[in-house]
């Protein structure tokens, strides 16, 4: 049936981006690029402009002591799992309104899960 | 606010953000290794001065205004100083996310330098010896100096709006409402409607409208006509003296390090992470709320915000109606910068295309021995900076077997306390705007690169409007 042929091929479209393995070592590179003029990652290193990025994966939100949140973070309930991560990186005032983080998100799916696996190596 | 007691034993003054310490551990970072801005924390609320705003508009007047012995106190809603400068780096290499090129033309910006002994080197791209443009959508290359002296002439005729090449309608570039009365017809015009006016070849115009969009960072028809006028006197009437102004030199130590030098020659206290939500005046005294219900007293108040942010602030009294107009409309730069890594050694070059196209004006920032630097301007919302593969469609059409290794920039747009980049005015706001936004009511004093008489726009602006209202502050107080 047409009626069912986008939705089917859009399904397959999706599933081949989320089979693609994700990859530390390139989310590192773009961390390098796009994150790290406000985010340092070192264990033990006082927040930048942004927030300590470490152990930031299953970290409560809004929560690293010491570092100023906005407001929306500060009262943020719950922890940044995979899909919360996924949801702020897509698109920060989306996800959390009035963050200040100054960043429209990353478009590319494949992007977002490469940052995300490389964030989850900082523990 | 929660006091703590820092590191060192300088005489700064730092408040952290309101969660805790944490507005020195973000600067002292940023700064790299600076233990002398490391001191006490106040715990006092009540100031002669609140300044708003540590960009450098901000930073001069904090430091102007406590170097004449009184106390102030600069609030910063970012977690780092600089406003729309900011210092990083790239693979080894420094480099400018905001603004980056000062002269020595620039009065207030070189005073600067000369105060701190920093020097400058050159962007090699802004001297090019090869070019690349779109002309009717077809890639054109050549050398850089013929389709340069092309784009010179163009410009010459676009700003010669009084056959004496701009001079009658904008005789004095410290002072663009001189002649209010010639400029107003002007001034009514939009970019795009003065190009309507040339009688261009297409070409000249493929040409021509990328310098324009530059300079406005934004769309042509929504750029005012009478800044470039203001430019074109800023830059002597002529287009390399210009361009030399604009984006040719930029400080050796990095905008950061002047930062860093001016707030360490001040004696003022920061609070870093410290948006201001609300400044409401109440008899002789000031009333300045930040972010938790934090309330700062002041006799005196100095805004340096961006004029983009200008309205997301509570004023009480509401700020005059000319004021609130502009604070609504803003301003008009927000488009991208941002910098493009690439492997082949492109030697000065400079590429250029019309809008709609990704890429408005692309050049050598630094040759590199992998490959070459390029530092890259877009119009607002027409390039993903965080998606190379867009980035190489885009820059392939410029240079068609370029391979792209790597991106990097600031987002300024989405940045709440920017919302935008260097200030360009609509149509009317030069001659219907400035002035009433400059205007300071009862100790409220305004400040920032985007009302500057001068060099508006440019960190030289800032310093100038800084200056500008520490004296302004100093004469209120009887000081």
């Amino acid at each position: 049936m047409f009626r069912h042929a986008l939705p089917f091929t859009a399904l397959l479209a999706a599933a081949s981006a989320m089979a693609e393995p994700c990859s530390a070592p390139k989310g590192a590179q773009l961390f390098q690029r796009q994150c790290a003029m406000c985010h340092v990652t070192e264990a033990g290193a006082a927040h930048s402009v942004g927030p300590n990025l470490r152990g930031v994966a299953g970290r409560a939100i809004g929560q690293a002591p010491g570092f100023a949140y906005s407001d929306v973070l500060a009262e943020a309930a719950g922890t940044w799992d995979e899909a919360r991560l996924g949801a702020f990186l897509a698109a920060p005032q989306k996800a959390f309104p009035g963050t200040a983080m100054p960043f429209q998100g990353l478009r590319l799916e494949a992007e977002r899960s490469h940052l995300i696996c490389y964030l989850q190596t900082l523990k | 606010m929660e006091e703590m007691q820092a590191r060192g034993q300088g005489r700064r003054r730092f408040i952290g953000g309101l969660a805790g310490g944490v507005g020195l551990a973000g600067v002292s970072g940023w700064l790299g290794a600076a233990p002398e801005l490391a001191a006490r924390v106040s715990g006092r609320d009540t100031y002669d001065v609140i300044v708003v705003g540590a960009g450098f508009a901000g930073l001069v007047a904090a430091r102007d205004l406590s170097r004449s012995g009184l106390s102030v106190l600069l609030l910063e809603a970012r977690n780092r100083i600089g406003g729309r400068t900011f210092t990083s780096a790239y693979a080894g290499q420094k480099i400018e996310l905001g603004g980056t090129w000062i002269h020595w033309s620039q009065p207030f910006v070189w005073a600067e330098l000369n105060r701190y002994g920093l020097g400058i080197e050159e962007s090699p791209g802004a001297a090019a010896e090869t070019a690349a443009w779109l002309a009717g959508g077809r890639l054109k290359q050549g050398d850089a100096g013929k389709v340069w002296g092309r784009i010179a002439e163009a410009m010459g005729q676009f700003c010669d709006v009084d056959g004496q090449g701009g001079r009658r309608v904008m005789p004095l570039a410290h002072d663009p409402l001189a002649r209010r009365d010639l400029l107003l017809r002007w001034d009514a015009l939009s970019l795009q409607a003065r190009l309507a006016q040339m009688k261009f070849s297409p070409e000249l115009r493929d040409i021509l409208a990328p310098q324009l969009a530059i300079n406005c960072h934004g769309a042509l028809s929504d750029g005012g006509f009478a800044d470039m006028l203001r430019w074109w006197a800023l830059g002597d009437y002529e287009m390399g003296r210009m361009f030399d102004k604009l984006g040719r030199y930029k400080i050796r130590e990095g905008m950061g390090e002047l930062a860093s030098r001016m707030l360490a020659d001040g004696t003022q206290d920061l609070a870093l992470a410290t948006p201001v939500k609300a400044v409401e005046q109440d008899g002789g005294l000031f009333r300045v709320s930040t972010g938790r219900g934090k309330v700062f007293s002041a006799r005196s108040v100095v805004m340096a915000v961006p004029l983009n942010v200008l309205a997301s602030i509570r004023f009480t009294p509401g700020l005059s109606p000319v004021q609130q107009s502009m604070a609504d409309a803003g301003h008009v730069g927000r488009g991208s910068k941002c910098y493009i890594h690439v492997r082949q050694k492109l030697g000065n070059w400079i590429g250029m295309a019309p809008a709609p196209h990704p890429i408005t004006l692309a050049w050598t920032e630094k040759q590199r021995d992998d490959g070459t630097l390029l530092v890259c301007f877009s119009p607002p919302g027409r390039l993903d900076t965080t998606d190379e593969g867009a980035v190489q469609a885009a820059l392939r059409t410029l240079l068609p077997k370029v391979d792209v290794l790597g991106v990097t920039g600031y987002q300024w747009d989405a940045d709440p306390y920017s919302r935008g980049t260097w200030c360009w005015y609509r149509p009317g706001q030069l001659t219907g705007g400035l002035a009433g936004l400059r205007a300071g009511q009862g100790g409220l004093f305004m400040a920032g690169a985007d009302q500057a008489l001068g060099w508006r726009g440019f960190v030289d602006g800032a310093l100038e409007s800084g200056v500008t209202a520490a004296r302004d502050v100093r004469r209120h107080l009887g000081g």
